[in-house]
């Protein structure tokens, strides 16, 4: 049996740790609450231009813009996005392990290319034998997530236009609540024709300056809002699966140390249990 | 035909701003456009200027974008901008500063110095400024050679 002073010691570093662990969830819920803000608020903007790209799209012949039809060099490029920073729970294993089945069921036989967008991302991919195009850390982008969707997207589109890729995925946990994450596979390019809301005839627009250039800005401007969106997703449900996954921690904490205290209780009493009896037995010798 | 069109004003970080206009000027990228009821539809990009909103009832307002597109049909009028202020709530110390600051870059370009992200971030902050002044400056295209 451990000694007294040793489970003491273990109540204590337990307890430590538990503080630690309800502190992260503290900040993660508060994090949440304001990503969760962030994203309501980035919705409506991509809401609107998807609706307009997509009656743009579909009433769009294929071959008015490179985006709009496959790149061409054979290679399926995925953007993988994870988090920086560990103590989110299944986080970044589950998107991890939906990569590499991804890998080996949907693009089986073809060549893939992965953007990494996260260093548990990169780290996990490191040790499996992947081709890497690009890799970004969610920190650099200091808060600023515009500005990391935007160099994710431009690296994309530019290799795209290169025609080193037919397609391009992006892979992501979406927000649906604090304690629920779903992996999600989103096309990226070439876009899809997706069914205009209104079934108006086909409208034909003035552009100006010129149809091509609203094309190109309009096309690229899209996708630097949904990654925004998507890294905005990314980021709320890494705090949710922090919060969910820290909150557990906290419990089991106390738990163990429930456990330790008995422990500790039973130790305590078979102490003074055992020196009653030397001292009964000591004075009835007597 | 309507005698009035609805605008919809749409950013990346905040509420959707609609209201109804008789007349709504516009900064696009190949000059400044005025969208009356009865406007044939058209897709614009837009650089970073001022909208300028005569709203139906309540005098004209004025606001700052940071370009972005203008779709426009059926008497609808639907901005999509990185980022919008109303005149009104521009915070004049904040946008001189950043008028400032993009100058003396463009001034002495140093070696690192983003000269594209510089100028785009004076039209911007001229363009807050001058929503804020409630002036219409109109620029005509801002396009480079």
């Amino acid at each position: 049996m451990a000694s007294l002073r040793d489970i003491k010691r273990r109540i204590e570093s337990v307890k430590n740790t538990q503080k630690i662990t309800k502190a992260m969830k503290m900040v993660a819920a508060s994090k949440l609450r304001r990503a969760q803000e962030a994203i309501i608020r980035a919705r409506p903007y991509a809401y609107e231009m998807r609706k307009l790209i997509n009656s743009l799209v579909a009433r769009a012949d294929r071959d008015l813009h490179p985006l709009l039809r496959p790149g061409g060099g054979g290679k399926v490029g995925i953007v993988v996005i994870t988090s920086d920073r560990g103590l989110c729970g299944s986080f970044n294993a589950s998107i991890v392990n939906f990569t590499m089945r991804t890998l080996q069921e949907t693009f089986s036989g073809r060549d893939v290319e992965l953007t990494l967008v996260g260093r548990k991302g990169i780290e996990a991919m490191k040790r499996r034998s992947c081709t890497v195009r690009e890799s970004f850390m969610t920190t650099q982008f200091e808060g600023q997530l515009h500005r990391g969707a935007a160099a994710i997207i431009d690296d994309i589109v530019r290799d795209f236009m290169q025609g080193g890729t037919d397609e391009v995925y992006c892979l992501y946990n979406e927000f649906k609540s604090a304690v629920q994450q779903t992996v999600i596979l989103e096309r990226l390019l070439p876009f899809e024709p997706g069914m205009p809301e209104d079934e108006a005839p086909p409208l034909d627009y003035l552009y100006e300056p010129t149809q091509e250039e609203v094309f190109d800005a309009l096309l690229v401007k899209h996708l630097h809002v949904q990654m925004h969106r998507v890294l905005h997703e990314s980021a709320a449900s890494e705090y949710g699966a922090r919060m969910t996954a820290m909150d557990s921690a906290t419990r089991n904490a106390g738990d163990v140390i429930d456990r330790l205290t008995l422990q500790y209780n039973r130790a305590r009493q078979d102490a003074i249990t055992t020196e009653l009896i030397e001292v009964i037995s000591g004075a009835e010798a007597l | 035909m309507a005698d009035s069109i609805s605008v919809d004003l749409c950013a990346r970080a905040r509420e959707t701003l609609h209201f109804d206009v008789t007349e709504v000027i516009v900064p696009g990228a190949d000059g400044v456009f005025t969208v009356r009821p009865g406007h044939t539809a058209l897709l614009s990009t837009l650089i970073p200027g001022v909208v300028l909103a005569y709203m139906n009832n309540s005098g004209e307002q004025h606001f700052a974008v940071s370009g972005g597109f203008a779709e426009v049909k059926d008497d609808h009028v639907l901005i999509l901008s990185d980022a919008f202020e109303a005149g009104d709530e521009i915070d004049v110390a904040r946008a001189e500063a950043a008028h400032e600051r993009a100058e003396s870059r463009l001034r002495k370009p140093g070696e690192d110095t983003d000269l594209a992200r510089a100028e785009a971030s004076l039209n911007r902050a001229t363009a807050r400024l001058s929503a804020q002044a409630k002036k219409y400056v109109s620029r005509g295209p801002a396009r480079n050679p």
